[in-house]
């Protein structure tokens, strides 16, 4: 290769590079302006709308007609969304009425944005969720296409598309999403789930009942997603808890959910049961004993305080360590462990005398 | 017939440096034309909503190694504070320092004596004290103990740690308000990722406030003002680039999150190592693909810690042959990755650039401007041509460079005078024809008293930050 052309192939990239520099620059510039100037435009539109609901008239096709080739486009879809925010800040009521009345401009173009780039179908659906549009709809075939968007690849697709699906407030479109989300070969972070069902503003007891009914029909790790919201939403199951809680039979990650459950919502007949994981380690994981021990907190008693003392000394590390901090959380005194501080095991000496001594520290941060 | 010899012994030489050049240029474009892409690609996907819009917290200790650093241990504490972040703990390890860096600490933040027992998955030095407080939003530590080095103080705050990830950070750096919840995005995008790395910002004469950046302006220090233009480069080239097939080498020092487990698991940071950074990240990538472990290590571009970078000739030079002394021990540690299929791309692409174009290349290319010099004194060199080449090849190397820089700033929504745009662009020029050559020169150097400087912290001069 002669030298010479080098030279200009390196020239030509120095230009090239320069250009893409200078359009990128413009383009944005370009872009920004662009996005001001068309939801300034919207506003106006959508205000005369807003006008023409307050006279009690109705929306016009044509209009309809507008707003879904606006919608339709990338920057059509980002200027609606700046627009209609402002719009819903001054007239919440109306702006609320006017997306009733457009509701068929979404549905249609919820089956438009299906076919997008797996870029651009994210934005359809956050507009469904952050403006509840979906509130007031059960349209079968719009529910199917909504959850034909939860199979995309692409993740804000689907976590966009399961909140808007949460607005419907229907207990059975939740747990066909799930379904749905579960059967995905994508990876759905578990706490996706779990924390998002909070955003679920429905009857929680209709969810849970429905949720439960069709529950073995999930996955291990959905289950327990469920599980955990449940603890997180404070929904009350004890009785199907307590079911996962004694079948040894069951996957321990579930059952781990039960502990937890009943660490939170303290039961008299789940107590036992507690009392036996947290003792016996039998053909158990540790982690059973681990769990069950940090869920023993909620269970004052003579049981748990001679449990937990055994378990100050056991050989795993965690297992001691939930112990002291049970122990401290259920207010025990240097006086009450007294056999603790005087007995032959340094580690249990010295992993409770921090956790008690880290509880005056606090107390005292407290007072003063 | 031996000026024949010579002349075809230069010619040689002469192919090599072409074959070197070619390959290093071509890298460097596709890397930086990928980087400002995928910069590009994550603005757009900002603007279409691609991001979580609620929060997801996952818990996250961050660990602060220290050593004599009582100028800025209380501000980045302090800072570390302001995080927009609900679930994390701080946990500063004070290496044994000489200055009184827990001293400042425990006054400043009313921290009080613990006898906290503590887990020791990973083998370190000895605590002397550990301090706590609990009038802070979130739990702060202090671990006073022998000294070990940075990679021993890193492990020592892994076995304090309380949360499954942790996050290494200097004690000079500030994160920005918003880089925890940035920097877990893609555990939350994806499956079985074992680290994320964030970006490094230099922090010189930039005005921070509560971890929001209240006025950006390029540094008035012409060296640390290189670096920033050096630091675009870096992290925009390699690291984007190395991140689309999971074979980045390193999270840097100053900020990286990493899945608690899986370290433990390879055995901690490295003591014997000057880069414990670098050969965390290398250990990780042998040990998941020996054990056949589905991992991914990721790169968060929007994640921004910011960092003091030298502002003396002396301090650079001593970072830099640190840096490259960690380099090498890695390389070494790790020499059997070299090209081996059992690695993949991490063997093949990722190892191999980094012995060909970062720790052979100040010899290369020391090499190379003796050889100029041998060529033009027995008057085998077209002088006016080699300069040319040198001026294109330069250029060429600069508009890359600014390229890199103008991507950052224009994603990330910072603005800078024209007259900072002039700056860069003359000063990139002065990076690639100048620096360059002085700190291959110096990393050249770096091997010398190696033994001595093996577990040095490597001090450079320290300022408070504008925070």
């Amino acid at each position: 290769m002669k030298i010479e052309i080098m030279i200009y192939a390196y020239i030509a990239i120095c230009v090239s590079m320069i250009l893409y520099n200078i359009i990128y620059i413009f383009i944005l510039k370009h872009r920004e302006r662009a996005l001001v100037s068309n939801s300034k435009k919207l506003k106006t539109i959508l205000n005369e709308q807003i006008d023409i609901l307050k006279k009690g008239e109705e929306i016009s096709e044509k209009h309809k007609k507008f707003l879904c080739r606006e919608l339709d486009k990338t920057s059509g879809i980002t200027a609606f969304d700046k627009a209609l925010e402002e719009v819903f800040e001054k007239e919440p009521e109306f702006t609320e009425k006017y997306l009733v009345y457009t509701f068929s401009v979404f549905e249609t173009l919820t089956h438009r944005y299906i076919s997008k780039d797996t870029l651009k179908i994210a934005y359809f659906p956050y507009i469904l969720y952050k403006y509840n549009i979906l509130k007031h709809y059960e349209s079968e075939r719009l529910i199917n296409t909504l959850l034909d968007l939860l199979r995309s690849v692409n993740v804000y697709c689907r976590e966009n598309t399961l909140k808007a699906l949460y607005g419907m407030q229907n207990p059975d479109v939740v747990r066909r999403a799930l379904k749905v989300i579960d059967t995905n070969l994508s990876f759905h972070h578990p706490k996706l789930i779990s924390d998002g069902l909070m955003f679920y503003k429905g009857d929680k007891e209709e969810l849970k009942k429905t949720l439960l009914t069709f529950f073995k029909g999930y996955s291990m790790q959905m289950r327990v997603n469920i599980l955990n919201y449940f603890r997180f939403a404070g929904i009350r199951s004890d009785s199907e808890m307590l079911e996962i809680l004694k079948n040894e039979k069951e996957n321990s990650e579930i059952r781990f959910s039960a502990i937890r459950y009943f660490e939170k919502f303290p039961s008299k007949d789940a107590e036992p049961v507690i009392c036996n994981l947290a003792e016996n380690l039998e053909n158990r994981t540790w982690e059973y004993q681990a769990i069950a021990t940090s869920a023993l907190k909620s269970y004052p008693g003579d049981m748990t305080f001679r449990i937990l003392v055994k378990n100050l000394s056991s050989s795993n590390w965690h297992i001691r360590q939930n112990s002291a901090i049970s122990c401290e959380k259920l207010g025990y005194t240097y006086q009450d462990l007294i056999n603790v501080f005087d007995g032959n095991d340094r580690y249990a000496r010295e992993i409770m005398r921090y956790r008690l001594d880290r509880r005056n520290a606090q107390e005292e941060a407290v007072r003063t | 017939m031996e000026m024949e010899l010579i002349k075809q012994i230069f010619d040689i030489i002469g192919v090599l440096f072409i074959i070197y050049l070619i390959g290093y240029s071509t890298f460097l474009f596709l890397s930086v034309v990928i980087g400002a892409t995928t910069l590009y690609k994550r603005k757009m996907q900002d603007r279409m909503m691609n991001k979580f819009t609620e929060n997801y917290f996952v818990p996250i200790t961050i660990v602060t190694p220290a050593y004599n650093e009582e100028v800025t241990v209380v501000q980045t504490v302090k800072s570390l504070l302001t995080l927009d972040y609900k679930l994390y703990e701080i946990i500063v390890v004070d290496d044994g320092s000489k200055d009184s860096t827990s001293q400042q600490l425990i006054d400043a933040y009313n921290m009080h004596p613990v006898r906290r027992p503590l887990h020791r998955s990973i083998d370190c030095q000895p605590v002397e004290f550990i301090y706590e407080s609990h009038e802070q939003k979130v739990p702060l530590t202090l671990i006073r103990k022998k000294n070990g080095g940075k990679a021993d103080a890193l492990n020592m705050g892994i076995n304090a740690a309380q949360y499954p990830y942790f996050i290494c950070m200097d004690a000079d750096s500030v994160l920005q308000y918003d880089s925890l919840k940035k920097l877990v995005v893609p555990v939350l995008e994806e499956e079985n990722v074992v680290a994320v790395g964030g970006t490094v910002r230099p922090s010189n004469d930039v005005e921070l406030s509560d971890g929001k950046v209240v006025k950006y302006r390029l540094p008035k220090n012409i060296l640390a003002c290189m670096q920033l233009l050096e630091y675009d480069r870096s992290f925009l080239a390699s690291r984007i680039l190395f991140d689309r097939f999971n074979g980045s080498l390193i999270i840097s020092g100053a900020f990286g999150m990493f899945k608690k487990e899986t370290v433990i698991a390879a055995g901690g940071y490295d003591h014997g190592t000057m880069g414990e950074d670098m050969e965390l990240v290398v250990k990780l990538h042998s040990y998941c693909l020996t054990n056949k472990i589905p991992y991914s290590i990721k790169y968060a571009t929007d994640a921004v810690c910011w960092t003091q970078v030298p502002e003396k000739l002396g301090d650079l030079k001593k970072q830099r042959k640190r840096w490259h002394l960690g380099l090498f021990q890695t390389m070494w540690k790790h020499k059997k990755m070299m090209a081996n299929p059992k690695y993949g791309a991490v063997g093949f692409i990722s190892y191999m650039y980094f012995l060909l174009y970062e720790l052979l290349s100040p010899f290369i290319e020391v090499f190379g401007v003796f050889t100029m010099i041998a060529a033009y004194c027995i008057d085998i060199l077209n002088l006016p041509f080699m300069l040319l080449f040198m001026l294109i090849y330069a250029s060429y190397n600069s508009i890359l460079t600014l390229t890199a820089f103008f991507s950052r700033i224009q994603t990330i929504d910072l603005t800078v005078k024209p007259k900072a745009c002039l700056k860069a662009i003359m000063l990139c020029f002065f990076e690639v024809t100048t620096l360059r050559f002085i700190m291959a020169f110096v990393r050249l150097t770096a091997f010398k008293g190696y033994k001595k400087k093996k577990l040095d912290w490597g001090r450079i001069e320290r300022k408070k930050m504008n925070i």
